[in-house]
């Protein structure tokens, strides 16, 4: 090896270790030497006057990092659970609504309203049948609940007679609400106004007192026929419906009966 | 012994001061040594961050002495890289050195061999090596570092580590012979 020749691995390996190279020549034995002075000459006490502080520094700063880590290990749970929370909360802000639209209309379809054709096809698609929604059914409910407050209206006000045919029966299928007081302006048992102020009156001639209306169970317009035009349902006035000043008979408040019940005795029509 | 410094370390961790001076004690003059050799800007300023993150981080390490020694010096290298960095952003006034330290207990080989040559001459001929060569060869010597450790401190493959520690004692050898130094 030369002066300046290469240093093999091991050879640099036995010179850092403190070690004369085996068969190395004498300039590696110097470097052998100076390599041990380095480990001597370097180092470097620090100021003893820092080093109490520093000691004390260090072990403070040992004790807040462990109570640090102690304390980070026991929440990491509650952090994630914490994390979680957010995204259940935000679930529940979405799923409770959405469970409660069909909850919703299910309670209003069961109450008698008919729901929008929107929402009854979405239930539809996803197999619920909502009760109290088909086309006569809501027809005549809409009609009877009109009919009903007006003949609850009426009764107390002592005009129900003459009411019970026309009231009901003649009304178009065409699910217009209210028009159970199209004989508000007749005289009680008068036949001298048009029950149907839209054309009523010079229809088929109605149903003699005590026999008019529909039997029960059979009230309404069949199926697949519809409500009578306009103008040729109504039952005369007078002619039709519970005997006048006997009250709210004929106006029947059923429900699903389309057309008053007639009954002779003015009884409300059994269900 | 390893059961000792096991114990020592977990003392440090509880913040025991007694366990911290003799961490202290032991590792910081080679550690100031380092960084002083290697021309680290306000050695005594990077010391002092060295142990604080050493005790930060000290609950975070496992291993034996060997491992702790090589961890702690790989620690004082990046904070001299952060410190030369800074420093280099922020230009100081240069303050004369502090006055020579007083040396520490050595033993008898390096005691030996230090009287032949003077602690002057070892730093002068220090600085004829490159950054990267000193830096191998103090970490070689005073952290007692395995090739793969420095090469993990230092941030450099294995192979370039062996090559600079062997360019590094081609260029002691030369210095030697140039300054006619008789060891």
């Amino acid at each position: 090896m030369g002066f300046l020749g290469r240093i093999r691995d091991e050879d640099a390996e036995r010179l850092l270790a403190g070690y004369a190279p085996h068969g190395g020549s004498l300039q590696l034995d110097e470097v052998a030497s100076f390599i041990d002075a380095l480990g001597g000459a370097v180092p470097a006490r620090p100021d003893p006057r820092d080093e109490s502080f520093m000691v004390r520094q260090l072990a403070a700063t040992a004790r807040s990092a462990s109570a640090a880590a102690t304390v980070e290990t026991v929440p990491m749970a509650a952090v994630r659970r914490a994390r979680r929370r957010p995204r259940i909360a935000l679930l529940a802000k979405v799923a409770v609504p959405v469970a409660l639209v069909p909850a919703v209309l299910a309670g209003l379809a069961f109450a008698g309203v008919r729901l929008p054709e929107p929402a009854r096809d979405a239930l539809d698609t996803v197999g619920v049948e909502l009760p109290n929604q088909s086309d006569e059914d809501s027809a005549t409910s809409i009609d009877d609940n009109g009919a009903s407050e007006d003949a609850a209206s009426r009764s107390g006000r002592g005009e129900s007679g003459g009411d019970a045919a026309s009231s009901g029966d003649s009304e178009p299928a065409n699910g217009h609400g209210g028009r159970g007081d199209q004989g508000r302006g007749r005289e009680h048992g008068q036949g001298e106004e048009s029950v149907d102020s839209q054309g009523g009156g010079d229809g088929p001639a109605g149903v003699p007192p005590g026999q008019g209306g529909t039997p029960p169970g059979q009230g309404g317009t069949p199926p697949g026929q519809a409500a009578p035009p306009p103008g040729q349902g109504g039952t005369p006035p007078g002619e039709g419906g519970a005997i006048p000043g006997s009250g709210s008979g004929g106006q029947s408040a059923e429900p699903h009966g389309g057309a008053p019940d007639g009954d002779p005795a003015g009884q409300p029509t059994p269900k | 012994m390893a059961d000792r410094f096991r114990a020592l370390l977990e003392a440090a961790r509880e913040g025991s001061e007694p366990a911290w001076s003799t961490i202290y004690g032991g590792y910081a003059p080679m550690v100031l040594g380092y960084l002083r050799a290697n021309r680290a800007p306000e050695p005594d300023d990077t010391l002092s961050e060295v142990f604080l993150q050493v005790a930060r981080d000290l609950e975070r390490f496992e291993g034996d002495e060997r491992a702790f020694r090589a961890w702690v010096f790989t620690i004082a290298h990046h904070r001299m890289v952060d410190a030369r960095r800074h420093s280099a952003r922020r230009p100081v006034e240069p303050v004369p050195e502090p006055p020579e330290p007083e040396t520490v207990e050595l033993d008898d080989a390096a005691d030996q061999a230090l009287a032949r040559i003077g602690a002057e001459e070892v730093h002068r001929i220090l600085e004829a090596l490159s950054p990267d060569q000193r830096a191998v060869l103090l970490l070689r010597v005073l952290g007692e570092l395995t090739v793969d450790e420095v090469a993990s401190a230092l941030g450099k493959r294995p192979g370039a580590v062996k090559a600079l520690q062997r360019r590094g004692l081609v260029a002691i050898r030369r210095e030697l012979a140039r300054q006619g130094v008789t060891l």
